[in-house]
């Protein structure tokens, strides 16, 4: 079934450039462009390919899309041999390890380097089958700190509003308890004072409640 | 009482939706220059398509004022919204909605700041425009402004049945 087939081939190589795929880099600098590779079967022979295509205007648009890094990796034990490459471009990758790891480093970036990365990659095990992933570079004059005020302001208010909430329910507390225990002081000498005495029987209370409103 | 009541949370809604529509849409102040109307809200500047919002330094500090108390208010008028619920069924007969109406007076306080702020700075002079007028979200920030009082003082106010 010819359906199918397609089906196992477009899921079985898959590459990957982590979560986002904007990378933003200082002039200047030197820019990590990332990029994962996962295949069900292993993989042997296998060959990647760095491109770039600018987003810029540049001097020869036939040139585009620029290959910049061209390697070949002949199976998991071995890292990869390099074919061809840009010279400020940079391999950091290592395949040996448990994630086939194929990032390149872009040494000294320049404001004309900003646009779109592919990472390609073909496994020619699982019948030649291809997959890329794309990252967009930008490239900043300068890295500008993420304004945070009004989340600032909102989250003042609101712990403020809840450390008094608290705080007054505190305090309630504490005058309540307060006032009960002065108000059990007081209560100690209504009980005396009305000869109503519970270690009696309650005969005796009775009668001497019994005499007390006719005098009153 | 009880349909007082049912209409106060209807109100209530009301004026939680209110809210929303006044934070987001931004469509403050309105005017018109030489291509058509632009309106400028707490967040965009809108014509046809939005672009960041022009402020001033000194009217920076402003802005953020009343986008924080914006949405503050937004969020007391939501928890009193839920408290109003949960009291309506834990509360006993005879007391008073205490909590939700304060909250709601709380919502009322960041409405009037946010309001007053952004009628102090901001509706002056509009850029790129002449002809500035309110757009209808002012407005329906100081609807929000009487109705939250009301509700407010009415929570304090009225027993549970």
């Amino acid at each position: 079934l010819p359906g199918l087939h397609v089906f196992a081939i477009a899921f079985a190589l898959e590459v990957s450039v982590g979560k986002t795929n904007t990378v933003m880099a200082l002039n200047n600098s030197n820019v990590l462009l990332p990029c994962v590779f996962t295949t069900c079967m292993g993989f042997q022979d296998l060959v990647f390919t760095w491109y770039f295509n600018s987003t810029e205007l540049v001097a020869d648009p036939a040139a585009l899309p620029l290959q910049i890094y061209h390697g070949k990796i002949k199976n998991k034990a071995s890292e990869p041999t390099v074919i061809q490459h840009n010279p400020r471009v940079e391999f950091v990758g290592s395949t040996t390890k448990k994630d086939n790891n194929i990032s390149i480093v872009l040494n000294n970036v320049e404001f004309s380097d900003a646009g779109k990365y592919t990472c390609h990659v073909k496994n020619p095990k699982e019948k030649n089958a291809q997959h890329n992933a794309t990252i967009f570079l930008t490239v900043v004059h300068k890295m500008v700190e993420t304004d945070n005020t009004v989340t600032l302001i909102i989250v003042g208010v609101v712990g403020g509003l809840i450390g008094l909430l608290i705080l007054f329910m505190l305090i309630k507390r504490v005058v309540l308890f307060i006032i009960k225990k002065t108000q059990d002081g007081k209560k100690e000498c209504l009980v005396s004072s009305s000869g109503n005495d519970n270690t009696e029987n309650g005969l005796a209370g009775s009668k001497a409640e019994q005499k007390a409103p006719p005098k009153a | 009482m009880l349909v007082l009541l049912a209409g106060i949370f209807v109100v209530h809604i009301a004026t939680v939706i209110m809210l929303f529509v006044s934070t987001i849409a931004n469509v403050w102040m309105v005017g018109s220059y030489n291509f058509g109307t632009i309106s400028t809200g707490l967040w965009l500047l809108c014509n046809k398509t939005c672009t960041q919002l022009p402020v001033s330094s000194r009217d920076e500090a402003s802005l953020k004022a009343v986008q924080a108390f914006m949405i503050l208010s937004i969020i007391f008028s939501v928890v009193a919204l839920v408290l109003f619920i949960i009291q309506l069924f834990t509360l006993e007969k005879g007391k008073r909605f205490y909590m939700t109406g304060a909250v709601m007076l709380v919502c009322w306080m960041c409405i009037l700041i946010a309001v007053s702020i952004y009628t102090a700075r901001f509706t002056g002079t509009m850029v790129y425009s002449t002809n500035p007028h309110h757009g209808y979200c002012f407005i329906l920030a100081w609807i929000c402004f009487c109705f939250s009082f009301i509700i407010g003082i009415l929570y304090l106010v009225l027993r549970k049945k």
